[in-house]
């Protein structure tokens, strides 16, 4: 279905970031308001695409009346449209915490924020693989600056490090897009899959690799984790909610959309064998090894925020775990660990910068004596952190479920996968809960706090994501469709294909 | 660690980029079946861009649409029209330099994004250095005064004349902006005109403002984003395609008002004279 | 002489590594900066040399060429041009993010090494 209206998705964010540094001149309010005005602008209109998508199909928005293989066109699917909801619910919690502080640089940062929404609202829409690197370069750029906001040390250094990672993921993502034009002469991602199989041996494998690799910087996946460590502890709260919850789910993005539907994965049995050597056993031992190092990592942190960075990363190892063992079942697992995910860590993040307010430190101890200081926002943390490990009824509990029948049932990767499982569970579950035992012990040294203010915003928030995931649990059959519409999308390489290149028909 | 030593993380990185170059260029020496990247490029009749260059895109759509299927374009290859320079009229686009057509037409989408890209490593520099100012290195001298105010009115005319002339010879917004921010680098060692980066700042969220505003238009007026809605001309005339004059101005503001907020806050920092 | 386009591949790839050892074996941050405009710039070759026909005109319709039709047409491949075009500005914007980080990280810890960049305080 052609509808090109659908491209205000993208247009006005970036209207509007132009607008909030005009009246940021004369008044530093406005431009708050602005970005809270398009943020719900884009969530009301993203609803309206979702009804629309599930009634109609794909829809193709043509720009330039060019249509494709000749223009750009966005192309949005039931996956992209209902990942994009998610993340907007994300991102209004995040500037909602921004817009209540005090920043000199309000305007700045609110235009800032505009173009991440317009940037990953574009990396998730576009159809075209030139204009989604500019859209990874833009969303990249406005990740960095986000990082370094506090203006310390630590936080530029970890700024300084995502920059270097990226610039290296960018330029081999470069590689490979102008590998695929000078071969099949077009930048189309529909004609690009359609055409991938005529590619030869090691052209294949060289497009494989530097996407892959370029992926993989912005996954936080094993080799390239170093910068987690800095930029996490490092930056404010609301840019660690937009980096958890939504930065790496962007990123799995790419990798879903560029892996499954439009190259395609040999190691998945439904579609056919378009590359070369067996990645069937290469991407679950990657991917494998980072949960376990990350896990690590998290176990050996003392900074609370840099053990829900790393334990972040674990879970996203952990989803791309479950999408390399090729089968329909891990796509489903995969969904279900990560809608609990973008939900369970931004909770996570909010509840536990609460209740380590006043206190300097920021360490594991300044748990200590949590349940008295702030009841509300740690029965919060508790959820979040139930939520994150897979608590029963927890859409999480069925992702890991799923995943671990999917590895008993099939003998060839079989020890590989249960023991990772069990193992990242295991650590998961004792420095999770070690967190929570330091809410319920009495303090036995009296901190110097003053008595923690109650912040409405917070607790909205947090109110919300809470409510959202009850009412996912309780709720399963709501989320079992969706998830299956979900995986049906993410598999559909001829509709994809069908719905940019044979829309001739009005 | 003196030189001459032999130092094993350096040999281990040689090594290592060794091994990823034999693997890059083992896809240009392969030999077996399959499309490969071309080792001599005869023609660009297998590339969409050949339809960009011909200005035969609307052409195409409307035969393919009989086929229904858009991918089969590659076999109406000869179905385009000769263009002619002066004499051609009412294309697709009226631009002679073929880079501009797909720059501003084509693939105007891309080119809104290295615009976000430009603003928002601007924006993002100066949100990072916020509050630092640095001191002058040096007064400047009575040759660097004179020199300046003789050769900025120069730079300024021939950078106005690039981004004109940008859909007919080499060159465009871009490089007219970076003409701009050298007049404005010349002028901060110059000190005699200098600017502030508020003033900049208003320029270029303006003139960003009204690209995009164009492109909405595009919306509203023919049914798709950046949709070209004013006339365009013959080809190679200096008002032959409208659209793409405006914007490619637009562009050179935008960009000169960019790179030169760029220049002066790395040059003193990000603290203004007039902001208290 | 001519050129054919694999010599000019290869040699953006030599580029491309070369910058990738300086950011790897390099420890001054203005020097890992350049690197990483280095591999920008083999990349640029790369992606000029992907429309590179060798014997080719410039693709602007001017006095040396009036016409082009499907029977003649000889003109090299304009779409990398628009491509590098983009490239290079964002190479820009990436570099001018990089030195404002090294400015801000020079202020703060008074060396440009990055061994010696860390606090006492940090953990």
């Amino acid at each position: 279905m052609n509808y090109n209206p659908s491209v205000l998705l993208i247009a006005i964010p970036v209207l509007s970031s132009f607008l909030s540094l005009i009246f940021g001149i004369y008044n530093k309010l406005l431009s708050k308001i602005i970005l809270v005005i398009t943020v719900l602008f884009n969530l009301i209109f993203g609803v309206f695409l979702y009804n629309l998508i599930s009634k109609n199909g794909n829809i193709l928005a043509v720009i330039g009346n060019y249509f494709p293989p000749f223009g750009i066109n966005l192309s949005i699917t039931y996956f992209s449209i209902s990942l994009l909801l998610l993340l907007y619910l994300i991102f209004f919690v995040s500037s909602l915490i921004f817009v209540v502080k005090k920043d000199e640089r309000a305007d700045k940062i609110s235009s800032l924020l505009l173009l991440y929404l317009a940037s990953f609202s574009g990396i998730l829409t576009t159809g075209d693989l030139f204009n989604m690197f500019v859209f990874i370069e833009i969303f990249s750029i406005a990740n960095i600056t986000l990082i370094s906001l506090k203006g310390n040390g630590l936080s530029t250094k970890g700024s300084l490090k995502y920059l270097i990672i990226t610039s290296i993921g960018a330029s081999l993502f470069l590689f490979g897009t102008g590998f695929l034009y000078g071969i099949l002469g077009t930048l189309n991602l529909a004609e690009i899959s359609l055409n991938f199989d005529k590619i030869s041996y090691f052209s294949k494998i060289f497009i494989f690799l530097f996407f892959l690799g370029s992926i993989m910087a912005e996954l936080e996946v094993f080799p390239f984790n170093f910068w987690i460590s800095d930029s996490y502890s490092g930056s404010k709260n609301f840019v660690n909610i937009l980096l958890s919850g939504l930065s790496s789910m962007v990123a799995l993005y790419i990798f879903v959309r560029l892996f499954i539907t439009i190259f395609g994965l040999p190691a998945f049995t439904t579609i056919s064998y378009s590359l070369p050597f067996n990645v069937k056993f290469l991407l679950p031992t990657i991917f494998g090894l980072s949960v376990i190092v990350n896990e690590l990592a998290a176990l050996s942190s003392k900074n609370v925020k840099r053990i829900l960075g790393f334990s972040s990363a674990s879970s996203l190892s952990l989803i791309l775990l479950s999408i390399s063992t090729g089968q329909k079942d891990g796509i489903i697992s995969a969904t279900l660990i990560g809608i609990s995910v973008i939900l369970s860590k931004p909770l996570l993040f909010l509840s536990s910068h609460q209740i380590m307010k006043g206190i300097k430190e920021k360490n594991i101890d300044s748990f200590v004596n949590g349940f008295q200081r702030n009841p509300f926002f740690s029965i919060l943390f508790i959820i979040g952190v139930f939520t994150l490990i897979g608590f029963p009824l927890t859409p999480s509990f069925y992702g890991k479920f799923l995943l671990f029948i999917l590895a008993t049932e099939k003998a060839s990767y079989i020890t590989l996968i249960t023991i990772v499982v069990i193992f990242s569970i295991t650590i998961e579950l004792f420095y999770y809960f070690r967190l929570i035992h330091k809410l319920f012990v009495p303090s036995e040294t009296k901190f110097n706090f003053e008595k923690t203010k109650k912040n409405f915003v917070y607790i909205l928030s947090g109110l919300l994501l809470t409510l959202i995931i009850i009412f996912f649990s309780i709720k399963p059959y709501f989320t079992q469709n969706i998830v299956e519409k979900i995986t049906d999308d993410v598999f559909d390489k001829s509709g994809y294909i069908k719905s940019c290149l044979k829309s001739g028909e009005k | 660690m003196r030189e001459t030593e032999f130092n094993v993380g350096k040999f281990f990185a040689f090594i290592f980029v060794a091994i990823i170059f034999l693997f890059m260029i083992s896809p240009l020496f392969e030999e077996g079946s399959g499309l490969k990247l071309d080792t001599t490029l005869k023609d660009i009749k297998n590339r969409i861009s050949y339809f960009h260059s011909l200005k035969s895109v609307k052409e195409s759509e409307r035969i393919l649409q009989n086929y229904n299927d858009f991918s089969r374009y590659r076999e109406i290859v000869d179905s385009a029209k000769t263009i002619t320079l002066n004499e051609s009229k009412d294309l697709e686009n009226g631009s002679a330099n073929l880079v501009t057509s797909i720059v501003l037409d084509y693939r105007g989408f891309d080119t809104l994004g290295e615009l976000l890209v430009l603003f928002i490593s601007i924006l993002g520099l100066t949100i990072i250095l916020s509050g630092l100012s640095f001191e002058k290195f040096k007064e400047p001298s009575f040759l660097q005064i004179t020199g300046v105010k003789f050769i900025t009115p120069f730079i300024t005319l021939v950078s106005i004349y690039v981004f004109l002339h940008g859909h007919l010879s080499p060159g465009g917004g871009f490089p007219a902006g970076a003409m701009i921010a050298t007049a404005a680098l010349f002028s901060l060692i110059g000190y005699k005109y200098n600017y502030t980066l508020s003033t900049l700042k208003i320029i270029e969220s303006k003139s960003g403002f009204l690209i995009v505003f164009l492109a909405t238009c595009g919306l509203y007026f023919t049914g798709s984003f950046f949709g070209n809605f004013l006339p365009t001309g013959k080809v190679g005339e200096l008002f032959s395609s409208i659209l793409i004059l405006i914007i490619y101005s637009l562009v050179g503001f935008k960009v000169g008002a960019e790179l030169s907020t760029g220049i002066k806050t790395l040059y003193d920092g990000e603290k203004d004279a007039n902001r208290q | 002489m001519q050129i054919d386009n694999r010599t000019l591949y290869i040699f953006s790839f030599i580029i491309f590594l070369i910058g990738v050892y300086g950011a790897i074996t390099n420890r001054n941050l203005f020097k890992i900066l350049i690197s990483l405009s280095i591999m920008e710039t083999a990349l640029n070759i790369f992606l000029v040399s992907l429309g590179y026909i060798s014997g080719s005109k410039p693709p602007i319709l001017s006095s040396g060429m009036k016409t082009i039709s499907p029977a003649n047409i000889n003109i090299s491949d304009p779409l990398p041009h628009a491509l590098v075009l983009t490239a290079i500005v964002i190479g820009v914007g990436t570099t001018a993010v990089g030195v404002g980080l090294a400015i801000k990280l020079f202020n703060h810890y008074k060396t440009l090494n990055i061994n010696r960049m860390g606090d006492k305080d940090e953990l």
